[in-house]
């Protein structure tokens, strides 16, 4: 059973990240982008943790004030739930991730 | 022993992103362990949602020990002086298990391939001796801020 869904998040320029990643330069850091795709799935499957990073991959680097759509598709297994997302903003993919949820947290 | 202000000097995160305490034994251009300690403190608790340390975080805190490897013989202080190290890939990282505000997380950090602007890595992070993330491979590069934002630097 395959499951899809959209989410939108701005990332906020006001963010106290961006004034230690970097001084002069602010930009997300790309492992920031897995917090957006937890937060997604945080509302549709409360309760699992992330168990495996299987694959991930950085195509452009996001910037304070970019607009991330966030989209996740989950197929439920017998004991784990498969996920792939796709980030990107209105100028492209941003990055893609191959995740694996379980267990009650 | 490696503390936060030689951290400093090596790699140019900083509060509240700086997530490496101390480096504890570094074999340059082969392998380093940093130690990383999670409090309760830290900016990811300030609204109560979260209780196990963020994954992002804990892959975040690896890879800054990655960037003190290969950055250690070659510091980057300054992204603005020089390039900024970015992640371009991971594949087959493992949470094993999850990660709490006290619990003191050791990175071991493998150096497998470095060419010009780009290196493969791999490694594996413990808490009081348990295994609790595994990462398969890690690459990174190195761009230039006006490669990455062309129109100017803020």
């Amino acid at each position: 059973m395959t499951a899809v869904s959209t989410t939108r998040v701005r990332v906020d320029p006001a963010d106290p990240v961006f004034a230690g990643h970097y001084p002069g330069f602010p930009i997300l850091p790309g492992l920031f982008v897995v917090e957006h795709v937890r937060a997604a799935l945080r509302e549709r499957e409360p309760g699992l943790r992330v168990t495996a990073l299987d694959r991930a991959k950085f195509l452009r680097p996001v910037f304070p004030g970019d607009d991330l759509v966030v989209k996740t598709t989950l197929t439920r297994e017998e004991d784990q739930v498969r996920c792939v997302a796709e980030v990107s903003t209105a100028d492209g993919p941003v990055a893609e991730f191959k995740l694996r949820l379980g267990g009650a947290a | 022993m490696t503390g936060l202000a030689a951290i400093r000097r090596i790699i140019p995160h900083r509060h509240p992103v700086l997530l490496v305490d101390r480096v504890v034994e570094v074999d340059p251009g082969r392998s380093i362990v940093v130690l990383k300690a999670v409090s309760g403190r830290e900016p990811c608790y300030a609204d109560g949602t979260e209780e196990a340390y963020p994954v992002g975080l804990l892959l975040e805190s690896w890879a800054q020990s990655a960037v003190l490897l290969t950055r250690w013989q070659n510091p980057n202080p300054d992204v603005l002086a020089d390039k900024v190290e970015l992640i371009t890939g991971i594949r087959d990282a493992v949470l094993h298990g999850e990660v709490f505000p006290g619990d003191v997380v050791e990175h071991h950090v493998e150096l497998v391939r470095e060419v010009a602007d780009a290196a493969i890595l791999a490694g594996h992070s413990l808490v009081a001796g348990r295994r609790v993330l595994e990462i398969g491979s890690f690459t990174m590069a190195r761009r230039g801020v006006e490669v990455l934002r062309p129109e100017g630097v803020a």
